[in-house]
């Protein structure tokens, strides 16, 4: 027998719901006319009815899941791209920052100043980390 | 000479004019869209009811009517946190991918700070070449200009590959989800409502309630009703404020071409009013 899918057990389950309002609808009109017994096996009825049509919607939403599984794996991947990308826009400042301290401690070496030179070093390690 | 100067300041007028321009992304209407969306698919999936509530309202129900009382718990509610996991699930992913959006196309995101290249270029002599304090702030504004220009093309260009890429899988993920709330989840707290009216019918015919008891129990039932009904109201402004901007997605999509065009920035703004009065909306039925 072929499974159900999200949308069929949606509907079923709205079928469910005329069902059980149904039964009630009878149950509440023939209430003096119905014996005790047959009335609290009808309402034993009209509840698990309900109970059901419930169940079944909370298993239609877990159905959604087999229907989307590519469409979450791609915009999931996609995703990563986007991160990857911010990642790399983020990284030019860094760059900025290195390349302004590549140009210190070349002026610092043209200076032949030893500590010119340690403090130029100093701050490239700083941008480079 | 005087031509050839002024035709070569007139090349560098242009081009700077150009990549003035062209550094102006005009990317805030994108942002302010993802912003919103990021937001709003937040706020869904704190709606305050969902699967496992249902559980927990129907098995209250189910012992009242049977005055079944257990030790520990009662409900086995597994089926229904199932259900909200996979809810979350698709939540989070779409949640992600706005965040992803907004991040890229934040004005702020290429706002480099070109300051210490500016203070490295000290003016001076340096060999044969000497630089002048004015040359130092004029190659520091081209670069700041250049570099504007050049991460903000990339930026659009990748901003375009993404809606074009995302768009598919996420109306279809959209869809689904407005499929979970409308069809699924509204329709638990129609069952809700059937239930309540059944148990409180069965109560009416009883014969061991006084009056006021039965006055009591309609009262309890109306309150019921109502509360149902306002979760239900918010459910389905849920699903129609994600309708709204799956339908956004679709439109920048259908627009890639011209996502600066004042034409479409307008578009775009107006399914962001909709989606933002909706949500307003469902902030009402909370308070």
């Amino acid at each position: 027998m072929p499974k159900l899918n999200a949308a069929q057990a949606s509907e079923l389950a709205r079928h469910f719901l005329s069902l059980a309002q149904s039964i009630g609808d009878y149950r509440y009109r023939n209430w003096k006319k119905l014996a005790k017994k047959d009335n609290q096996q009808l309402g034993d009825f009209q509840w698990s009815v309900l109970n059901c049509g419930e169940d079944m919607l909370a298993n239609s939403t877990t159905l959604v899941m087999d229907d989307v599984k590519n469409s979450l794996a791609k915009i999931e991947d996609l995703t990563v791209k986007v991160e990857s990308t911010l990642a790399g826009l983020s990284k030019i400042q860094t760059i900025i920052n290195c390349a302004a301290a590549i140009v210190i401690l070349g002026g610092a070496v043209m200076s032949k100043n030893p500590n010119s030179i340690a403090g130029a070093i100093e701050a490239l390690e700083e941008a480079v980390s | 000479m005087s031509k050839v100067f002024f035709r070569r300041h007139h090349f560098v007028a242009s081009l700077m004019a150009g990549l003035l321009f062209v550094s102006c992304a005009d990317l805030a209407h994108i942002h302010h869209y993802a912003l919103i969306s990021e937001n709003e698919m937040g706020r869904v999936i704190g709606a305050g009811y969902d699967f496992r509530q249902a559980c927990l309202d129907r098995c209250q129900l189910n012992a009242m009517r049977s005055f079944d009382v257990q030790r520990g718990d009662q409900c086995d509610c597994k089926q229904f946190d199932e259900a909200d996991q996979v809810t979350r699930k698709i939540e989070r992913s779409v949640r992600k991918y706005f965040a992803g959006l907004k991040d890229l196309s934040a004005d702020e995101l290429t706002n480099y700070k070109i300051d210490p290249i500016a203070d490295a270029l000290k003016e001076g002599q340096f060999g044969h070449v000497t630089i002048e304090k004015k040359q130092v702030d004029a190659y520091s504004s081209i670069a700041r200009v250049l570099l504007k220009a050049t991460t903000d093309a990339y930026r659009r260009n990748k901003i375009k590959e993404y809606i074009t890429q995302a768009n598919a899988p996420l109306q279809d993920l959209m869809s689904k989800l407005s499929f979970i709330l409308r069809n699924n989840l509204a329709t638990e707290i129609d069952f809700r409502k059937e239930s309540l009216y059944a148990y409180y019918s069965e109560l009416k015919q009883s014969r061991n309630l006084s009056d006021y008891e039965k006055g009591k129990a309609v009262g309890d039932y109306l309150t019921g009703v109502n509360e149902a009904s306002r979760a239900k109201t918010r459910i389905l402004n849920y699903a129609e404020a994600v309708e709204k901007m799956a339908a956004a997605h679709d439109e920048m999509y259908k627009n890639r071409d011209k996502l600066t065009e004042q034409a479409f920035r307008s578009l775009l703004s107006e399914y962001i009013n909709h989606v933002e009065e909706i949500m307003d909306a469902v902030n009402d039925l909370h308070n």
